[in-house]
C-alpha cells in the first residue's frame, strides 16, 4: 500500500481533489475538518511527492492556494484502493 | 493497516464521491435572466416590426436587448473568470461548461445560416431551441425547474408554429420568459451564496 495514503486525512484529501479540476484550500479544510496547520502539512507532503499541484495567488492582498490532483497522484490513489479493497476480500476469505 | 481500518477508509472515500456525483448543475442566474429577458425582448420586439405596429421601436427594442445582455454578459463572464480562481471547479462543471458551449456555439452558427436555411421566424426559434436543449439538460439531471423551463420553451415553438402563426415572436418571447428567465429566478432564489 501506499505509505501516504495510510493517512485519512491524505486520503481524503485525494478523494476530494478526485470530483474537481481545482479545489481552494478553506473547501478542503471543511471537508476534512482538521485544523489550518495539520491540513497545511498534510498537503505538502502530497505536493512534494508530486501526488497534487499547488498554485498560489492574492485576493483582496490576501493570499490564496489551490490545489489539483495529478495524473501521479490519481494513479496512486487508484492502487491504494485496488489494493484496500483486496484486503478486505482477503479478510472476508479466511 | 487492518481490514476495519480499510473499510473505514473506503466507506470515507465511497461518501466523498458519492458526493460530489449528486452535485446539481450549476447556472449562473444573472445570465439565465438576461438571455431570458433579452431574447424575449429581441423576439417580441421583431414581431412588432414585422405586424406594423410600433413602427421602427420594435427594432430598437430587440437591438437594445442584445447590446445590453452582450455588454452584461462579458461583465459577467469576466468576473467568473476572476472568481473561479477562487472556487471549487468540479469536472460535472467542467464537462457542463463544455456542453453549453457546444451548443451555444452551434446555434450561433446557425445564426448566421439565414434567411436562406433558417428562413423567417427558423432563426428565432434556433434560439428557442438552445435554450430548451440547456434547460433539458439541467431537467434531466433532476432539476424540476430545468426540465419545465426546457419543456416551456420547446412548447413555445410548437405554439408559434401551430396556435398562433400569425404572430409567432410573441409565443417565442413569452417561451423565453417563462421557460428561460422565470427559471433564472428560481435558480438566483436558491443560490447558496445569492450571487447573481
Amino acid at each position: 500500500m501506499d505509505d501516504l495514503l495510510l493517512s485519512k486525512i491524505r486520503l481524503g484529501v485525494i478523494a476530494e481533489l478526485l470530483t474537481a479540476q481545482w479545489v481552494p484550500f478553506s473547501d478542503l479544510l471543511r471537508a476534512t475538518q482538521t485544523t489550518n496547520g495539520n491540513l497545511g502539512a498534510h498537503l505538502a507532503k502530497l505536493v512534494e511527492a508530486g501526488y497534487v499541484q499547488e498554485e498560489k495567488t492574492f485576493v483582496n492582498r490576501r493570499p490564496q492556494t489551490r490545489y489539483a490532483l495529478t495524473q501521479n497522484g490519481r494513479n496512486a490513489f487508484v492502487q491504494h484502493v485496488r489494493e484496500m479493497q483486496a484486503l478486505l476480500e482477503h479478510s472476508a476469505a479466511s | 493497516m487492518d481490514a476495519r481500518e480499510a473499510r473505514e477508509h473506503l466507506d470515507m472515500v465511497d461518501r466523498i464521491l458519492s458526493h460530489a456525483e449528486a452535485e446539481p448543475v450549476r447556472f449562473v442566474p444573472g445570465l439565465i435572466i438576461a438571455w431570458g429577458l433579452a431574447a424575449a425582448a429581441i423576439d417580441a420586439g421583431q414581431q412588432l416590426y414585422f405586424s406594423h405596429a410600433g413602427g421602427k421601436h420594435g427594432l430598437w427594442l430587440a437591438e437594445g436587448a442584445l447590446v445590453a445582455a452582450i455588454v452584461y454578459s462579458v461583465a459577467v463572464t469576466l468576473s467568473i473568470i476572476r472568481n473561479c480562481r477562487y472556487e471549487r471547479v468540479s469536472h460535472t462543471e467542467v464537462r457542463m461548461g463544455r456542453v453549453m458551449g457546444a451548443v451555444w456555439f452551434t446555434v450561433l452558427v446557425a445564426a448566421f445560416a439565414q434567411p436562406h436555411v433558417f428562413a423567417g421566424w427558423g432563426g428565432a426559434a434556433v434560439w428557442s431551441m438552445g435554450a430548451a436543449i440547456m434547460m433539458l439538460m439541467s431537467g434531466f439531471s433532476g432539476d424540476r425547474r430545468g426540465l419545465a423551463g426546457g419543456l416551456i420553451l420547446l412548447a413555445s415553438v410548437l405554439a408559434a408554429n401551430y396556435i398562433v402563426p400569425q404572430s409567432p415572436g410573441y409565443a417565442l418571447a413569452a417561451g423565453f420568459i417563462l421557460g428561460y428567465a422565470v427559471p433564472g429566478f428560481l435558480f438566483l432564489a436558491h443560490e447558496p451564496h445569492g450571487e447573481a
